[in-house]
């Protein structure tokens, strides 16, 4: 995006992920005039950050889709304020631009929630879903050793796709009931046995 | 676009892929990406632009969110004090 743009879109999608990728090709498909802004490097969110160039065919076939209806995709752009009605302000690396719209659609998404704990700011704990968008941003992790701790199924699929690039995952501890342990394994056999203790499970 | 991408973060020369965030680079160097007003280093936590603890000085300009800017040749990063 140029320096100090002032761009103006029938409709505007703030947020890059799948579903800001869904409305901003439905929108532009009905032939009105689309803009996707998205802080990251190219659309996909978290989900399939690193897909769509990475070979995700899902994240391919909505690309495909966006280019087709010629979606604008503004990428590296971060929206940081509202000053009027139909009007947003966003940063990029070097300037500010002005995006103008009739709608607005907000598909921001969600992000994980970091209850504190003593450590919890030392270099190298890393939030779960941050260590592998990290992975998907070229860190190494082979042959590191990890604990994967906190609660929620994303840590058993952590835990497996951290096993599955080489890192030895010391200890998976969930914090949860042995009740909804055991729905998890029902739910998710590929993550391997999950055994409780206490107020804790571990993903084996 | 070129195989590698050689920048510095602390004086230390690295070399990485092409796509590599410069929060993954400071972390492959074992360098704190800022220190804290307590004075503790931070290392990044989000990883995907949230939580602002990625902040370090790139080429000059301090307060740069490292997991969401890729590294360039010749970037000089170094930790936000």
């Amino acid at each position: 995006m140029s320096n100090g743009a002032r761009r103006k879109f029938d409709v505007l999608v703030v947020g890059g992920g799948p579903a800001g990728m869904a409305a901003a090709a439905r929108a532009g498909e009905s032939g009105v005039h689309v803009g996707l802004v998205d802080d990251n490097f190219s659309p996909g969110g978290q989900i399939w950050r690193g897909g769509v160039e990475g070979g995700n065919p899902h994240a391919a076939a909505w690309m495909e889709r966006l280019q087709a209806a010629q979606v604008a995709k503004l990428c590296g752009v971060r929206v940081f304020h509202q000053p009027e009605p139909g009007l947003l302000l966003a940063e990029t690396k070097d300037t500010v631009c002005e995006l103008r719209y009739d709608k607005l659609i907000l598909a921001t998404g969600a992000r994980e929630r970091f209850l504190p704990f003593p450590g919890w700011t030392l270099p190298n704990v890393i939030g779960a879903g941050g260590l592998q968008a990290m992975v998907k941003s070229g860190l190494s992790i082979h042959g590191k050793r990890v604990v994967v701790a906190g609660t929620g199924p994303l840590l058993v699929a952590v835990a497996a796709s951290l096993r599955k690039d080489g890192v030895a995952v010391l200890e998976s501890l969930n914090a949860l009931t042995k009740a909804k342990g055991t729905r998890w394994q029902a739910r998710f056999p590929a993550f391997g046995e999950i055994k409780q203790e206490g107020d804790f499970a571990r993903a084996y | 676009m070129p195989s590698v991408v050689a920048l510095t973060v602390n004086g230390i020369s690295i070399e990485v892929a092409p796509g590599t965030t410069v929060a993954v680079a400071a972390m492959q160097v074992g360098q704190p990406c800022r220190i804290s007003v307590t004075g503790t280093p931070r290392g990044p936590l989000c990883g995907m632009g949230i939580c602002f603890e990625c902040r370090m000085t790139i080429n000059g300009v301090s307060h740069c969110r490292t997991c969401q800017i890729f590294c360039e040749s010749g970037m000089d990063v170094t930790t936000n004090e």
